[in-house]
């Protein structure tokens, strides 16, 4: 039996198709009050600083100055809250906020994680502390990953160390 | 009666024909898992993603990837000799779906690649020079992948009609053999990094059940049971003997052949494990309904090996694969049935024709040839009441007229409205036997084809 010529390309074309038609429903259609809700889970997640950030909607040039312009650290005696800068992920945005006391990093927030999937919900929950502790141990940025948590170890390292670098 | 291979028809009861090619649910299967796909990306992809135009790309390359990813599986299901989709439908429709989809396939991955740059670059607010190196740093078994694809692209180009008909069958064949390669290197990429699995482990295993499930099929089907078989039949080539012009039939020797429940006018993948043949199998059709220990196929000069069948020595091991093809007696509808035989289509007519009148069936066997010196197997279908054989040799430049075209059949075979119709032969002429049949009424469910093209 032969091959009918171009079915392959055919079926191709209809895949693109397919494709186009199911990003645009997502992300054209059901859009605007997706983003309504995915803004309000971020404004709990910065509950613990209560720093403004910039929204994870926004594109990235900004979410990664975000960092600089939020560095206005909130002080108590010599405890200094430093917000690290919200790094963009393939999965999201990941920022931290590093508390410094007597310029020993004491304790570190998580205010951003990607929280997208179900599961990355509870691997980032997991992730987080893991992390946190990372931090303190080290006293840096220099922190392994933890497995499963990739990306989010990586952002995570690298927001502490902006952290770290805006309280010099 | 007369000769030593051609049974008398036994006037056995006439059975009721069993229809096996029923409506098959492969190809809605295979559908419905493209929607499984589709519905796999759409509730792992929030909204938000597709708030920057570099997000929304990538999303959608993640999409291509995924489609890809799954046909490629599909792919090689409907190669891999699985019986279900065998029987639903048919060796020659399965190849022909798998080569339609690899066009598709490689078209995705390409897809794939592309918006991946493009959105991650957008992403990354890097050119899109800057964003391959970075991505390659940062992504994980990303540069296998790399490899797996350019082993794809190969594939594909090499597969192409353009390329094949500059490639022996033996470079494509090393060539296609890669592409395991490529899926085992495109595979970590997936699993590791696409963002619909790094944080899910349902959708992992579920991806890994996939992979594996083909690689099981294909193990069991494609090397596992063949190999048995071949130990357990122990083919040997007995004879060659030739025929008429360019057609010469092999004889195979084996034991418990039965087993292969193969029937007239099926087929197998024959490899003659000898040098210059090793490296090939063919797709040849039984001249003969099989016994227990002999199967014959009679193959015509098509392909740059089957010609060379002539030279094979008595003795030479023999592994087959099969039995495939869906040409056979019981798709027949009525107890009256014509059979149209071309060139190396007379073997599987043959083979049917034994069949057919093995259950009392009623047969006309028209014999198309360029010349009488190429009606191969002719002395077989010694007439009896049940058979009626019409050799019609001679080119239609010469004779003038198409034989086979509508008005002609009808004449040769004034009641073939009420048969099924069996064409076997090049495409051309199993195309224009099947217009005439339709033109003088035979409906479309009792034609019945199988082309031997080269």
């Amino acid at each position: 039996m032969t091959t009918p010529r171009w079915r392959g390309t055919v079926i191709y074309l209809g895949s693109l198709a397919a494709i186009g038609a199911a990003g645009f429903t997502k992300f054209a259609v059901l859009a605007p009050t997706a983003t309504v809700a995915e803004s309000s889970t971020d404004s709990t997640a910065d509950g613990s600083s209560g720093t403004g950030q910039a929204a994870p909607s926004t594109d990235p040039a900004t979410s990664t100055g975000a960092g600089s312009t939020s560095d206005a650290g909130t002080t108590t005696n010599d405890t200094v809250t430093v917000v690290g800068s919200s790094v963009q992920t393939r999965y999201g945005p990941v920022q931290v906020s590093v508390t410094f006391t007597a310029g020993q990093i004491t304790d570190v927030q998580t205010l951003q994680v990607p929280g997208g999937h179900h599961e990355s919900v509870q691997i980032n929950a997991r992730a987080a502390p893991i992390l946190a502790q990372e931090v303190v141990d080290a006293q840096s940025a220099q922190i392994d990953t933890v497995s499963g948590a990739t990306y989010t170890s990586e952002a995570y390292a690298q927001s502490v160390q902006s952290a770290i670098d805006q309280q010099g | 009666m007369t000769t030593t291979t051609w049974e008398a028809p036994p006037l056995a009861p006439l059975t009721r024909p069993r229809r096996t090619r029923t409506r098959s649910g492969v190809l809605p299967t295979l559908w419905l898992g493209v929607l499984a796909v589709l519905a796999f990306w759409w509730t792992g992809t929030t909204a938000s993603t597709g708030a920057t135009p570099g997000g929304a790309l990538m999303s959608l390359g993640e999409l291509a990837g995924l489609l890809a990813s799954y046909l490629v599986c599909a792919q090689l299901l409907l190669i891999g000799r699985v019986p279900w989709f065998e029987r639903g439908i048919g060796f020659d429709r399965l190849v022909a779906w798998h080569r339609s989809l690899g066009t598709s396939v490689v078209l995705l991955v390409l897809t794939h690649v592309v918006l991946m740059i493009v959105g991650g670059s957008l992403l990354d607010g890097l050119s899109v020079w800057s964003e391959v190196p970075a991505v390659l740093a940062t992504q994980p078994y990303l540069w296998p992948a790399v490899i797996g694809t350019i082993l794809f692209l190969a594939v594909g180009i090499s597969s192409a009609r353009l390329a094949r008909r500059h490639l022996s069958y033996e470079v494509w064949f090393a060539v296609h053999l890669t592409v395991y390669v490529g899926i085992f290197l495109a595979f970590a990429h997936q699993v590791a990094g696409g963002t619909h699995f790094v944080d899910s482990l349902v959708a992992r295993g579920l991806w890994i059940v996939l992979y594996a499930g083909t690689a099981a099929a294909l193990l069991t089907w494609r090397v596992a049971l063949p190999l048995l078989a071949h130990r357990r039949f122990g083919m040997r080539v007995s004879a060659v003997v030739p025929e008429a012009n360019g057609l010469a039939s092999v004889w195979v020797h084996g034991h418990g052949l039965s087993r292969l429940g193969a029937r007239g006018g099926q087929f197998f993948l024959v490899r003659f494990l000898t040098p210059g043949h090793r490296a090939t199998a063919h797709p040849y059709s039984l001249s003969m309904a099989p016994t227990d220990d002999h199967l014959r196929f009679t193959v015509g000069a098509l392909g740059d090996h089957s010609s060379a069948v002539a030279d094979l020595r008595p003795g030479t091991r023999v592994q087959v694969e099969g039995p495939f093809g869906t040409f056979t007696a019981d798709r027949a509808t009525s107890d009256r049935a014509l059979l149209v035989a071309g060139g190396a289509g007379v073997g599987p007519v043959r083979a049917l024709a034994e069949e057919l009148l093995a259950q009392g069936r009623h047969l006309v066997v028209l014999h198309r040839a360029h010349d009488a010196a190429s009606l191969a197997l002719a002395a077989e279908f010694t007439p009896s009441p049940g058979l009626t054989y019409v050799p019609v040799p001679g080119r239609r430049a010469q004779l003038g007229y198409d034989p086979l075209d509508a008005q002609h059949l009808l004449r040769l075979v004034p009641d073939i409205a009420s048969r099924d119709v069996f064409v076997c032969g090049p495409p051309a002429m199993a195309d224009a036997v099947a217009r005439s049949a339709r033109a003088v009424g035979v409906p479309r469910s009792a034609i019945h084809r199988e082309e031997i093209d080269s």
